[in-house]
């Protein structure tokens, strides 16, 4: 079922990167959609552990821009002897609000639909106690089986990698929604920027632009970026945990949906470049755009290149981690406005 | 997709799936049942809403009824910043709630929008129920939501996907109860323009999820019966990690009499004669024990036979109701079955 508003005001592009499934070590098919879709002539490289990049320009300063492919999601453990089957999460997730929810396996023969258990208020448990689906950490999912050699039959195989079921919204009030924003819109702005350098390339330098592998495990695609070339400036775009209620915590109350992007200046990984971020805001200033200085009460990917200059552009994302991420399309529009200006300023060494 | 979203699922129940129909705002729901009624008969819609159509005279009075409600959530107020509070209809686990989208049904039509949820960086939303919840329709104010239709009163269910896992088993919200829905309207075409030893009512009823309203308008009149089948849902503990001391009625093994749950206890009489109908025409058929109430409860106790015929369901009253095709399908044979020997069908002292 399609929702009441459709997807109108999704990017195509961005609507055909949430499509496809890539959980932390699975990232392959995103990497391979993005790779065909990059322009003529690129030179895109993809290293072991599955980091894309392509390089625009030559010569000094050396900037890099990186998003992420994966994004969270689950991993089958173990196949029960009733049929059902155990997921262990990947990347961080509220695993007591998953009950009822539909889930696709990622089999080797296409996806399979399943559903994360729950007991009904019916019945005793239904309303008290533990989550039923929960057994430690493992999430209880059932596929409609009996046995384990039935699930098996469905193709469904320990360590296959499981998303929740695809479902986006566009609301009323500019916000578009879908499990896996974080960080395909990062993924899909690259995207668009790759096709800007290549009809205008920049004169400030050279640009590696990355897509990297397994951010949300612990930064392991940045870090083997990091660890085999020098940038003089490091971009890292992604999610900022903004909440449409001010139940969140810390200072991340400041940050609103539709008010521009997030520099990021500071966050549990530490300091960030402040002259790099100041730099940022000024450039956002001068064109016009809407930006939001703002700690953060988390972490990220800037943070493994303590040798460039480094600052976190992000886009506020509501909800993340659950299925109904939310952003503003103004915001990813600012966003993409900043990026451009970044790589078509005359001059990088002003920003930092 | 393995299983094709729709795979194996009748049309109609797809389209009963897809009306929006919490207890109260049955509207849309009955406006499809009636529409599929036109040709048959003269229905009867009471001053709550509930549908009726008899055929024949004579013989048994049989009562075959299903619910149009289905759980889901009312628009309760709209927040300065333009979050939409609501308020639970039906009994709902407050964990299924964060992080689902929904449709807001307002006066403009319908609009998406998402129950928030916390996320996991920041503690999640474990337990949080509508005192901490909100609708998130993108909008910024409650001006801007006013305008764009809301109101406190409207409307919201959660949206749905109906997808059949291995073939058989259909998960998707609202199962409960537009599968009996369904199952009646097919019962009642089937009874169209057949001689009948008997005089049948098919209804379509309202607000069961609410204190089984509708049937108590039911049970008060006109019409009296000597028989009643609810046809509904029945919460089974077949699934993963569920307590099997009450419901265990494995899905796929046959629709279940449920003889005993929460109000009532199924009539032994009628029993045994559906049994019978099942045992002669090789219609596999469960007798089941499990929790909640069904429309039978209020009319049971005008005097009237009654027993539930239900479909045993996994995960009632979540977003992934499952059910068992082949089980749906016994059970329309077995509501024909009912309808060709209804003569003989019990009759209570008059």
């Amino acid at each position: 079922m399609t929702h009441p508003q459709g997807p109108a005001a999704f990017p195509e592009e961005l609507l055909a990167l949430l499509a496809i499934p890539g959980v932390s070590g699975y990232e392959r098919p995103v990497v391979e959609h993005l790779r065909a879709r990059l322009p003529d002539g690129a030179e895109a490289r993809v290293d072991a552990i599955g980091n894309l990049t392509v390089t625009f320009g030559a010569g000094d300063p050396h900037l890099l821009l990186v998003v992420h492919t994966d994004e969270v999601g689950f991993v089958v453990s173990g196949v029960r002897p009733d049929g059902a089957f155990y997921l262990t999460a990947v990347g961080h997730w509220d695993l007591a609000a998953l009950g009822g929810s539909q889930v696709d396996v990622h089999t080797a023969g296409g996806a399979v639909p399943s559903v994360v258990i729950t007991v009904p208020p019916h019945l005793d448990r239904g309303l008290a106690g533990p989550p039923a689906w929960l057994e430690g950490d493992q999430v209880v999912v059932d596929v409609g089986t009996e046995s384990a050699e039935a699930t098996t039959a469905l193709g469904v195989r320990v360590l296959d990698s499981a998303t929740l079921a695809r479902q986006h919204a566009a609301l009323p009030g500019g916000h578009l929604v879908a499990r896996g924003l974080d960080n395909r819109f990062g993924c899909y702005l690259l995207l668009e920027l790759a096709r800007e350098l290549a009809l205008r390339p920049s004169t400030a330098g050279r640009v590696t632009l990355a897509w990297a592998s397994q951010e949300e495990v612990g930064f392991r695609g940045p870090k083997a970026l990091a660890h085999g070339s020098r940038f003089d400036a490091v971009v890292a775009v992604d999610a900022y945990p903004a909440d449409r209620r001010p139940h969140a915590r810390l200072a991340n109350d400041a940050v609103r949906l539709g008010h521009g992007p997030v520099v990021r200046g500071v966050d549990l990984t530490g300091v960030g470049s402040v002259r790099f971020v100041r730099g940022i805001e000024r450039l956002a200033r001068d064109r016009g755009l809407p930006l939001q200085p703002a700690y953060a009460h988390g972490h990220n990917q800037a943070s493994v290149f303590p040798a460039s200059f480094a600052a976190a552009l992000d886009l506020p994302i509501a909800y993340l981690h659950s299925g109904v991420e939310s952003l503003h399309r103004g915001d990813l529009d600012a966003l993409d406005g900043l990026l451009r200006a970044i790589v078509a300023h005359p001059r990088w060494e002003e920003l930092w | 997709m393995k299983s094709s979203p729709s795979a194996a699922l009748d049309p109609e129940l797809a389209a009963l799936l897809a009306l929006p129909g919490i207890s109260g705002y049955e509207d849309a729901v009955r406006a499809y049942v009636l529409g599929q009624l036109r040709d048959l008969g003269e229905p009867r819609v009471d001053a709550m809403g509930n549908v009726t159509l008899t055929f024949g005279s004579g013989g048994p009075r049989i009562l075959i009824v299903a619910h149009m409600d289905e759980i889901g959530l009312v628009v309760s107020g709209i927040d300065p910043d333009g979050l939409v509070r609501f308020e639970k209809v039906g009994t709902i686990d407050d964990r299924l709630l964060a992080g689902r989208h929904v449709t807001v049904h307002g006066d403009r039509g319908p609009l998406a929008g998402v129950v928030g949820a916390v996320p996991p960086h920041h503690g999640g939303s474990s337990g949080s129920g509508p005192a901490t919840l909100a609708i998130d329709l993108g909008v910024r104010s409650a001006d801007e939501a006013r305008a764009v239709g809301v109101r406190v009163l409207n409307q919201a269910t959660f949206v749905k996907h109906p997808r059949v896992m291995n073939g058989t088993r259909l998960n998707c919200r609202s199962i409960d109860d537009r599968l009996g829905c369904a199952l009646v309207l097919q019962a009642c075409r089937y009874a169209s323009g057949r001689q009948l030893g008997a005089t049948l009512t098919f209804a379509w009823s309202v607000q069961e999820e609410v204190g089984l309203r509708g049937a108590q308008a039911l049970a008060q009149g006109p019409l009296t019966f000597d028989v009643v089948i609810p046809v509904d849902a029945c919460a089974s503990t077949d699934g993963p990690n569920h307590p099997r001391r009450l419901g265990y009625l494995p899905l796929g093994d046959g629709p279940v009499l449920r003889m005993v749950d929460h109000g009532s206890l199924g009539s032994p009489e009628l029993a045994a004669w559906l049994t019978g109908l099942a045992d002669r025409h090789g219609i596999p058929l469960q007798h089941g024990v499990t929790g909640g109430e069904t429309d039978g409860v209020p009319l049971q106790v005008t005097g009237a036979h009654m027993v539930p015929l239900t479909i045993a369901m996994r995960y009632v009253h979540s977003l992934a109701e499952t059910c068992d095709l082949r089980d749906v399908e016994n059970a329309r044979r077995l509501l024909e079955r009912v309808i060709d020997e209804a003569a003989t069908a019990p009759t209570a002292p008059r």
